[in-house]
């Protein structure tokens, strides 16, 4: 029986969840970056992250990445900032490949020149993530504000495939890229490479917790907007409108069900249940997204780090107007994403709220004027 | 049977996963070993051909020769094709 590595996860995480098993783990092994983009949610400069107390050894990585193996984890990925950054990304990456993991990187493409891609040819990572956060140098200079960085990026996105590397692109749109959505996918299309595509912006609390409910970001309305044109991108008419009547009919469905618990809804991702995060500081949350609850892994050991994250991990609850919601199964918010909004786990989040709210009504739109336009050809 | 470097196995919740470790064009993703699967690839080290496998496996398992010949050769093939043996 064989299993490619999507359905693997499908298969593991479930058992992983249930044994309490680390199996994937997130190393942000630096807060710098060669970019930096407006609705970054953790970029430091060098200075900053030398007067933070300055980032893990590779040393100290590859200790905790044993101690994680030994206790069940199999997927790994590496992620920051820009991972690459790090003039010891090659000795930690090839370190880490020998445990037996299954590892992805996260990148902007931006470090990866001709010796880089010969390295990835002969030591192939599961796949990289590289972000492509607009179609030329304009907006990449609007955003990440350097624009040279879209044609290193095209450079690094052809010279790995063509290695035979195994990738995905991710856009985050942004007020200062969301117009170049259609070349992105225009992009994606040509280079046969998938295109990941985030409207959902998470307040920037990593940064600074003062950052809650607030980001430099497209407006509710735009979000959904850009969420729904990124749908008529890639789905033709049959395929959109299958979706839109599974999301309508989950508006039905889910206010039959209702949740039945009074606190609110628990954590239903693998965040601290079979997943962890550990930050360029040494410190292991459930996710990237959030600053709690954390532990300290390089203090205690991992073992005991990883236990009292999954037992702090349970006691988390979700809003309880979520979990009545009809819009829930379409919704963005997630305890992290309350979090970032509001400064709890438990309070209902605005943004996400009105976003879901515009994405329905404009889906409905949509969807009716398919369908008339159907019937007026017919 | 001479195991080449490019895989890693590891045991993950009582199951055996081979994760590669080569180039590019190695073996797609990785592979989780059935119950068979795992047994066969436990003796591969030490057995010097696919019949010594069958040979001990025949006492654990309640099937005939024949059939579990047969599947220890697809496991086996299935090795060679990805060049793990």
């Amino acid at each position: 029986m064989r299993y490619n590595e999507m359905q693997l996860t499908e298969y593991l995480a479930p058992r992983a969840i249930g044994r309490g098993v680390p199996l994937m783990g997130n190393f942000e092994l630096t807060a710098r970056c060669s970019l930096n983009c407006r609705m970054c949610y953790v970029r430091q400069s060098a200075a900053d992250v030398a007067a933070r107390g300055g980032e893990l050894s590779a040393a100290q990585w590859l200790g905790v990445a044993q101690e994680a193996r030994d206790k069940g984890m199999l997927y790994l990925l590496l992620t920051g900032g820009e991972p690459l950054i790090r003039p010891d990304f090659r000795e930690i990456y090839t370190e880490l490949r020998k445990m037996g993991l299954a590892i992805s990187i996260n990148t902007n493409g931006t470090l990866i020149n001709d010796e880089y891609i010969e390295f990835f040819r002969h030591n192939p990572p599961a796949r990289i993530n590289m972000s492509l956060y607009g179609a030329s140098p304009a907006a990449y200079e609007r955003l990440c504000g350097d624009g040279e960085a879209f044609e290193k990026t095209m450079y690094a996105l052809r010279g790995l495939k063509n290695a035979g590397v195994k990738l995905k692109l991710s856009m985050s749109l942004t007020p200062y890229n969301k117009d170049d959505l259609e070349s992105v996918a225009k992009i994606s299309q040509e280079e046969k490479v998938y295109l990941q595509v985030g409207t959902y912006m998470f307040p920037a609390v990593r940064k600074d917790k003062s950052h809650v409910g607030e980001n430099d970001r497209l407006t509710e309305e735009e979000a959904a907007l850009t969420q729904l044109k990124y749908d008529r991108i890639r789905f033709d008419d049959e395929r959109f409108m299958l979706r839109a009547e599974r999301m309508m009919k989950n508006e039905t469905e889910r206010e039959a069900e209702g949740c039945g618990d009074e606190q609110g809804e628990r954590l239903s991702c693998r965040a601290g249940r079979c997943a962890f995060w550990i930050t360029w500081q040494g410190k292991m949350v459930p996710c990237g997204m959030m600053i709690e609850p954390y532990t300290e892994p390089l203090k205690t050991g991992f073992a005991d780090a990883w236990d009292e994250l999954r037992r702090r991990t349970g006691e988390i609850r979700m809003p309880y107007e979520c979990g009545v919601c009809s819009y829930r199964g379409v919704c963005d918010a997630c305890p992290a994403a309350c979090y970032a909004e509001t400064g709890s786990f438990s309070e209902r989040p605005e943004y996400p709220c009105k976003k879901v709210k515009e994405l329905l009504r404009i889906t409905a739109e949509e969807y009716r004027r398919i369908k008339e336009k159907k019937s007026n050809e017919a | 049977m001479k195991l080449k470097k490019n895989v890693v196995a590891r045991e993950i919740m009582g199951e055996t996963v081979l994760v590669p470790l080569g180039e590019a064009n190695d073996f797609n993703g990785m592979i989780i070993l059935n119950e068979t699967a795992g047994e066969v690839w436990k003796r591969l080290p030490d057995a010097a051909s696919a019949d010594d496998i069958v040979r001990e496996l025949l006492e654990i398992y309640d099937v005939s020769e024949e059939t579990l010949k047969c599947d220890v050769d697809e496991f086996l093939n299935e090795l060679k094709k990805f060049e793990i043996i």
